[in-house]
């Protein structure tokens, strides 16, 4: 057929996707929880203290923090209110563990549509393999929403 | 009845009694939803269309 080099993606196409790899087709052109969640994200490790994250956090301008290991792989979440907790706690046990994480290819509509339901004010993307993608905000959602009308 | 009992959610999508919502994991979510309808309604993952495998 004229190709000459051909390789099998053994995990298949929704893993491929998952993994934030590029796409084509019609549905490639609209932005996904991926292309918006928000890359900069101040990650922490399970054994910082919260005191220590929240200053960071904050210098970024964040009220919220993921904490993820030495691979990135996301083990928990600290939003605003877990952020607020004493200052002397270890991330670990302030930590809300084991968040629902969302696949880079979910469709904004999908995602906002939950965020609502749910209210959260964020949601952590992540790979197949739970490395972290980015955190989306539903501010940026509803907004780049509004920029695909 | 038992608190845990009183406690329980049913998912939005199957019915079926959940601990928590695992979406939000808040208590009383209104829209309160399990593991695998979250994934399918986020399209995380399909059903499959056969009940054997294949």
């Amino acid at each position: 057929m004229g190709f000459g080099d051909v390789s099998d993606y053994v995990d298949g196409k929704v893993d491929w996707m998952a993994a934030g790899l590029p796409t084509e087709g019609t549905n490639a052109q609209h932005p996904r929880a991926g292309d918006v969640a928000r890359k900069d994200v101040p990650t922490c490790s399970l054994t910082e203290k919260l005191g220590d994250v929240k200053t960071r956090a904050k210098a970024q301008g964040w009220d919220a923090a993921v904490v993820v290991n030495e691979e990135r792989v996301v083990f928990g979440l600290l939003r605003a209110k877990e952020l607020d907790g004493d200052p002397q706690q270890l991330v670990e046990k302030a930590m809300r563990p084991g968040p629902s994480t969302y696949r880079p290819y979910v469709s904004l509509h999908e995602m906002l549509h939950t965020m609502v339901d749910h209210k959260l004010v964020n949601a952590p993307v992540t790979t197949s393999d739970g490395r972290l993608v980015g955190l989306l905000l539903q501010t940026d959602v509803a907004a780049a929403m509004e920029k695909e009308k | 009845m038992t608190e845990a009992t009183a406690t329980r959610e049913k998912c939005k999508g199957c019915g079926r009694e959940i601990e928590v919502c695992s979406c939000c994991e808040e208590p009383h979510c209104p829209a309160a939803i399990c593991f695998g309808c979250l994934n399918q309604e986020l399209k995380q993952t399909l059903r499959q269309p056969h009940a054997h495998g294949g």
